[in-house]
Formats: structure tokens, sequence, C-alpha cells
């Protein structure tokens, strides 16, 4: 290795008169090797601008002529598809560019109707063997092409064994958690969040907002019993499982709520008087309002919102003295719903605001 | 075998050689890092659109500070721009920091506003307040208006964070322009982690030229103006080399005071913003940090990489020497604050990286460039000067400034390419060549005067005036 070294500098350093000092060969060699590199970047910078600009022609082309042919091929009664489909296939499904922009473009069509004509689209997707390609890209090492590929077939609705799909719910990449767990949804029959059993880490409010949304919008099955949930090992799947039950006015699962209020985390309680409160059962109000002093800062804020909620003035008068000293924070929620159950009050109630605030401080 | 006076300029000369590499490396890692993040975040945003999902869902409420003082010219159209913010639940709290001018005036009168007795407490000890307004006018619901005595930016924002009602907040710069989904975007750092995120910021660009209507950007130009085209480089170095690769470590110190968002409790815990150094951004942010690590609480600084929010910067040259005296104050008041954590291995990266790299390539750097500029002129009034020495490490030093910027374009280029037109593309190359020549030495020399000023305890803000973006291109 030392003699190729010494080789390479020879060969360098060469090119410089003998009598020049090492330290300034080097600065030398610096100098152009940094605007050597200035120079390629200015031109790769003109080449990616070139790039993008070509790239966004070529996908501006793809995307008329899809919009042409999907239009016709969906709506236009004397068309004829079976050749058109063929030569468009032919000539126009070629590069992974051209694949890749024709899926998106299937999907943008596919997200925007219903019926029939999602069902044609579907079978174009796969007469144009699209899944095959989506399919391959799930097998890449790439993650990004994985997330991609899982959200295409699954809007597509397209199967696939599930053993290759469990393993990427646990993915170390979010994106293809998200996008796994989303398939599961979408292409579920019944039970379409038996996927949480399997989560080695806990959920997100962001994976929470899609799975919720793909429940709603995407997932055409019997609405599970989400109660199933709070029995869950992760208190993130716990907590989803309570704000669903509100969500989906899951009446019948109260029971299960109540004995939420004495979970051992703080965010399931919150979650469980969230939840109470928002299918207003307002049985619960004296339980809140006994739970209340024993309480952490978070909890008590949304008891008290919880009391805004479903009680009257009488039920939150009971919590004046279980409010510390200190909780300002408290106070101030107290007296605003005060002010908001008594509007003709409203100056009193601040006026009495500002005694405590006197008294105390 | 005394040291002679050659042996301290040899051993000088290396020092400064030294210092020159590590901070080339620092770039050099910095820049590697951000393409590694950038690449990430593109890829990573391409399905369908989160957007309008995240309109729809029941997103945290956020309260949206903005202090004012002295905006009477433009506060109007301010408020107005930030009332159409694109977010599902929201309260607007503008601030007014005890104005000279008729911004309280113009206030009242614009949005219907009455005072009100509205309840509030101080958990962060600011100037008293004169009144809380709301408007009378159902259309405007979500706007507080707070009057309050004088007492500075940081003043007005804990002012801010007493009397809003919601637990996360978003600090803004009343006349910044933000993108119609930034709000939803900063958001989402907040969402998806499973730490607790203690504070969130993005991309700020420079809004300079910009062709803007109703509070939106229509259409980005490039300054017409050196001075602020040259910022417009600066700021692609600072966001997409710098803070990108310092979210990649989980090491950023610093979340722009003109956009940012930040857990209310977490703040006001940490005891809000400082009043007493000009950098409360990036203090605020060091302190939330230490505490959390002192408390051994698992958390999280989210960045977003997406332009967020366009900023005004100074095109003048007197202007632009304030800020950047205000800057290095900023900076060194917050490590001198905090000096505790410098090479403490206590606190994980912030210890051992970033407060390091702000020490010695922040702050120090222009005063040992600086030093470096007295040393040359002690040199050269000696005769000891080798021109050949010389001039062949200017040029090095040349050729990386420019290298270094042109790669911060071609970062800019890779991934949001927001400068459209060819010729913007030419002329920021140009501007890269000239930057070290013209520019640099400048905010060198205000960066040098801010450590003097620091020294003889100067505090003040200095005025910052803006053209105003109302006098942008506007259509």
């Amino acid at each position: 290795m030392a003699v190729v070294f010494s080789i390479d500098l020879q060969w360098i350093f060469g090119y410089f008169p003998d009598d020049l000092p090492f330290v300034i060969m080097v600065n030398i060699m610096m100098t152009i090797i940094f605007f050597v590199f200035a120079v390629l970047f200015v031109g790769f910078i003109i080449l990616l601008r070139l790039y993008k600009i070509f790239r966004n022609r070529k996908k501006e082309e793809q995307r008329l002529l899809l919009e042409d042919i999907l239009n016709n091929f969906l709506f236009d009664e004397e068309f004829d598809s079976e050749n058109e489909l063929r030569k468009f296939r032919n000539e126009h499904l070629n590069t992974p560019l051209e694949i890749k922009i024709t899926i998106k473009e299937i999907l943008l069509f596919h997200s925007n109707i219903k019926g029939e004509s999602a069902t044609q689209l579907r079978d174009l997707f796969l007469q144009w063997n699209l899944d095959e390609f989506c399919k391959k890209q799930l097998a890449a090492r790439a993650w990004y092409s994985k997330s991609r590929a899982l959200f295409s077939l699954s809007e597509m609705l397209i199967l696939v064994e599930l053993e290759k799909i469990r393993p990427l719910l646990n993915h170390r990449q979010d994106e293809v958690r998200q996008q796994a767990q989303l398939y599961f949804i979408k292409l579920a029959e019944n039970d379409p969040l038996e996927f949480l059993d399997h989560l080695d880490k806990p959920l997100t409010l962001w994976e929470e907002i899609f799975i919720e949304d793909a429940l709603k919008n995407e997932y055409h099955g019997k609405i599970p019993d989400f109660s199933k949930l709070l029995q869950a090992s992760q208190n993130s799947v716990v907590e989803f499982g309570i704000r669903m039950i509100a969500k989906f006015n899951q009446f019948e699962n109260i029971s299960e709520l109540l004995p939420l209020l004495d979970h051992n985390s703080e965010e399931v309680r919150c979650e469980a008087v969230r939840s109470l409160s928002a299918l207003e059962h307002q049985e619960v109000i004296d339980t809140l309002i006994s739970i209340f002093g024993k309480e952490t800062n978070l909890v008590k804020k949304t008891i008290l919102d919880a009391i805004k909620h479903l009680g009257s003035y009488n039920d939150l008068i009971m919590l004046k003295d279980k409010i510390q000293d200190h909780e300002w924070d408290l106070k101030i929620k107290y007296y605003g719903i005060a002010q908001n159950f008594l509007p003709e009050q409203r100056q009193e109630i601040y006026n009495q605001y500002e005694k405590e605030k006197a008294l105390l401080l | 075998m005394g040291i002679t006076f050659d042996d301290i300029a040899d051993i000088a000369s290396w020092l400064f050689l030294v210092y020159g590499i590590l901070i080339c490396l620092g770039y050099l890692f910095s820049a590697i890092f951000s393409i590694f993040e950038i690449r990430d975040y593109k890829r990573s945003n391409n399905y369908r659109d989160e957007i309008a999902l995240l309109q729809a869902s029941e997103l945290p409420p956020v309260s949206i500070l903005a202090p004012a003082y002295n905006e009477g010219l433009n506060i109007v159209e301010n408020v107005r721009s930030l009332l159409t913010i694109n977010y599902p639940n929201f309260e607007i709290v503008i601030i007014n920091d005890g104005s000279k001018d008729d911004t309280m005036q113009r206030l009242i009168d614009e949005y219907d506003l009455e005072k009100q007795d509205y309840l509030f407490h101080y958990f962060i000890k600011t100037k008293t307040i004169r009144g809380v307004y709301k408007s009378k006018n159902t259309a405007f619901k979500n706007l507080l208006v707070i009057d309050k005595e004088n007492g500075g930016k940081a003043d007005a924002l804990n002012t801010g964070i007493n009397v809003c009602s919601n637990d996360i907040i978003c600090c803004i710069d009343v006349d910044c322009i933000l993108e119609y989904d930034a709000m939803l975007k900063l958001i989402k750092p907040f969402l998806n982690n499973r730490k607790k995120v203690i504070a969130s910021g993005g991309v700020i660009r420079v809004a300079n030229s910009c062709v803007i209507e109703d509070g939106r950007i229509l259409e980005v130009r490039l300054p017409e103006k050196f001075v602020a085209r040259v910022q417009v480089i600066e700021y692609f170095r600072a966001f997409l080399m710098g803070r990108m690769a310092w979210s990649r470590v989980d090491g950023l110190l610093l979340i722009s005071g003109a956009f940012g968002m930040f857990d209310k409790q977490i703040a006001i815990e940490a005891g809000g913003y400082n009043h007493n150094t000009v950098g409360e951004d990036m203090e605020l942010l060091v302190r939330m940090r230490r505490m959390m690590r002192e408390k051994n609480i698992p958390y999280k600084v989210g960045f977003v990489p997406d332009p967020l929010c366009w900023t005004e910067v100074p095109q003048s040259w007197e202007i632009l020497k304030r800020q950047r005296n205000r800057w290095t104050r900023g900076t060194a008041e917050t490590l001198l604050l905090h000096k505790k954590m410098i090479f403490n291995p206590k606190y994980g990266v912030l210890g051992l990286l970033s407060t390091p790299f702000w020490l010695f390539f922040e702050w120090m750097a222009p005063i040992i460039e600086f030093s470096g500029t007295i040393f040359f002129i002690f040199l050269l009034w000696n005769g000891l000067i080798s021109w050949k020495f010389f001039f062949t490490f200017l040029f090095v030093v040349y050729a990386f400034a420019v290298l270094f910027s042109i790669t911060a374009l071609f970062f800019e280029e890779y991934s949001f390419q927001q400068y459209k037109k060819p010729k913007y593309i030419f002329k920021l190359i140009g501007t890269a060549f000239l930057e070290p020549i013209v520019y640099h030495p400048f905010v060198m020399w205000a960066a040098v005067r801010g450590n003097w000023d620091l020294i003889i305890g100067k505090k003040s803000w200095g005025e910052m005036t803006r053209t105003g973006l109302s006098n942008s291109s506007k259509k």
C-alpha cells in the first residue's frame, strides 16, 4: 500500500517544480480540487435542471396520454378498448418511469371514482401487469419501493400473500410500517385491526389518524368491536381503542371504559374520560368528581372539560376545593367553565378569580 | 534555547491551519448528513395527499403567538393573512408590545375589538398587561389581542404563553409569510413520534422581491439587491446543509424565531423566553433540551425540511450589520449561559457535538478569522510574509468557500428547486463567487463588533427597519 501511495504522490507532485515547498504544493492541489468540484457541482446543477425539465415533460406527456385513454376507457362506449389498451401497453409502458406515472395516474382516477368504474380500473391495472411491477417493488431492498408498492397494491385492493406483508408491520422505516398497516385494513373482509396485536412499537398519533381514516373510508366490512383493543399490551393501542369507541358511537362498550379510569397510564385515563364525555355518559360525573383530587394535572384538565360538556355548575363547584393553590392552569379553566355555565355572572366570576389571585400571590 | 519570534509565528500559522481544516471537515460532514436527510425526506413524501386528510382530522389546537412592535403600517394586512392559516383548530394571539405608533388602535378599529376581563395567570413573569381584547365580530372569534407594556420580543412572547389557551404554541414574526400548509406540516413531528416532542421548526426562505398577494407567495423571485441575494445562499447553507444535518443527529440547538412550534408546558417549565439575551429563540430551545436531559425524559426536536415560512432579510448593509451583531451576541450569551453543557457527555450529542461546534465554528469563527487578519497585518508589518504561501492559502480558502456555497445551491436544486427561472441559478452561482470577497468580510466584522458589544454589556436589539413585504412586487 505504502508503495502505491508513494508512487501516486510522486505522480501528482511530479508536475510541480522541485524547489516548491510541500505546503504550497498541497495548497495548489486543494485549490484545484475545490474548484474542480465547484465546477462539477455547477455542471450537476445544470444537468439536474435539464433532467428535471425532461422528466417533468415526459411525465406530463404520459399523464395527458393516460388521461385521454382512461377517460375513453371508462366513459366512451364506442372506444375500442382491446386494441387501444394493447397499443398503449406496447408503446407507452416500457420504462420504469412510464410505469410509475401510469400507476400514479390510475391511482388518482381510482381515488375519484367508485363502483363499476373503479372495478374497471382495477381490471386494467391487472391487464397491464402493473400489479406484477408492484410485487417486484415490494420485494426490492429499498424501503421506499416497498412502501410505494404497498400503497399501490392496497389502493387497488390486490391481494398478496399476507406472510409477505406481515413482517413489514415492524419494518425499521416508519413509512413502510404505516403502509403495511393500511394494507391490512383496506384488504380485510373482517377484523381489520387484527394486525395491531403484531406491532412491536407503539402507534403514533399520525398512524392513528390514517388508520381511523382507512376504517371510515376504505374498509367495507363490519366495523369491529373496539373493546377488544382495550386488552392490548400496548397502551397506544388501548388509547386508540378508547377513542374509536367514542368516534364510532359504540355505547355498548361504555361499561368496558369505566374500569380504565383506574388504569396506571395517565394517557389512557385521559382518553377514557374524553370518550365517556363524548358518549354523553352522564352517570360518570360522580366518579369523575370523586377521583379528581387524586388525579394528575393532565387528567384533572380533561375531567374539567368533561364536566363542562356533561355536567352543571353544581357539579363544577364540587371540584373547587380540590384544586390546589398552585394549580393556576386548573383555576383558569375552572373559572372559565363557571363563566360558561353562568354567562350572566361573568363579571362576578372574573372578580372572584382576581380576588383569589390577590389573596394567593 | 529560547523560543524565537519565528517559532511563535510558525506555531500560530499551524494553529490557524488546523482550525481551518477542522472547520472544513465540519462542513463536509454536515453536507454528507444533510444530503441523506433530504433524500430520505423526499422519498417519504410520494404518497397520498396528507394535507387533505389532516385538514379534516382532529389535530391538537394550536395558539399562534405573534408579537408586534410599531407595526402600524402593515399590522392589519398581516393579521388578516394569519387569520387565513390552513389549520383546523387555532387561535391567533397578537401581542402589542407597547408600540409607540397606532398599531393597537388600527387593530381595534379594523377587527372591532373590545376589552375583556380575561382569565390568565403570570406563569412566567412579564411586564404588565394593559388589556386583553377580543372581537365583537364572530368572523374573528379566534383572534385575541394583548396590549402590554413594552418589554421586548421575549417578554411579548412570554405574555402570549401566559394568556393563550392551547397546549401547543407556534411563535412567529407577525410579518412573515407562511406557506398555505405550513402549520399542517409543522405539527407533523408532534404527531409522528414515539417520544415527547418539545419543539419543531422548518425551513425559512427569503421573501425579498417575491410576488406576494393576500399574504401568500405567488411567485418566487430572486432578490434584486446583492446583499439580499447573498442571504439566499446563506439561508440555503444554514437550513439545507446545517440544520438538516443537525436534525439527523438530533443535535438542533436553534429553531428560528420567525416560525417555530413548542410544547407550552415544557416552555413554561423551562422558564419561558429569556429577557436577558438577544438570542431568545436559541436560548429557549437549548434550555428546554437541557431541562429534558437533566430530568432524564426521552424527547425529540422535530425539523421539517420543507420551506414553510418566508421572511424579509435586511436589504441594507447597515441593518445587516445590526442583525449580525445581535445574532453573535445571542449565540455567545446562550453558550455562556449553558457553558456547563459544552463537552459534557451527560448531555449526549448536545454536549459533545452541538455546543462545541457552535462554540468553535459559529461563535469563535469570526473572532479567529479576525485574529488571523490582525496576525497577517503583523507579519506584513515585520516583513515576514511569504507571498507564495499567502496567495496559495488565500486561494484554498476562497475555493472552499465557493465550493460550499455551490454545494448548497446543488442541494436546493436537488430538493425543492424554488428558483425556477434558469437566470436565477446563474445569478446565484455568480453571487457565490462574489460572496467570500464582498460579503463575508463584512459579516465577519459585524460579528466581531457583536462580540465587542457583548464585552461592553450592550443589550439592545438595534433597530431592524424593514422595507416591508407589502412593498415587494405585489400583484
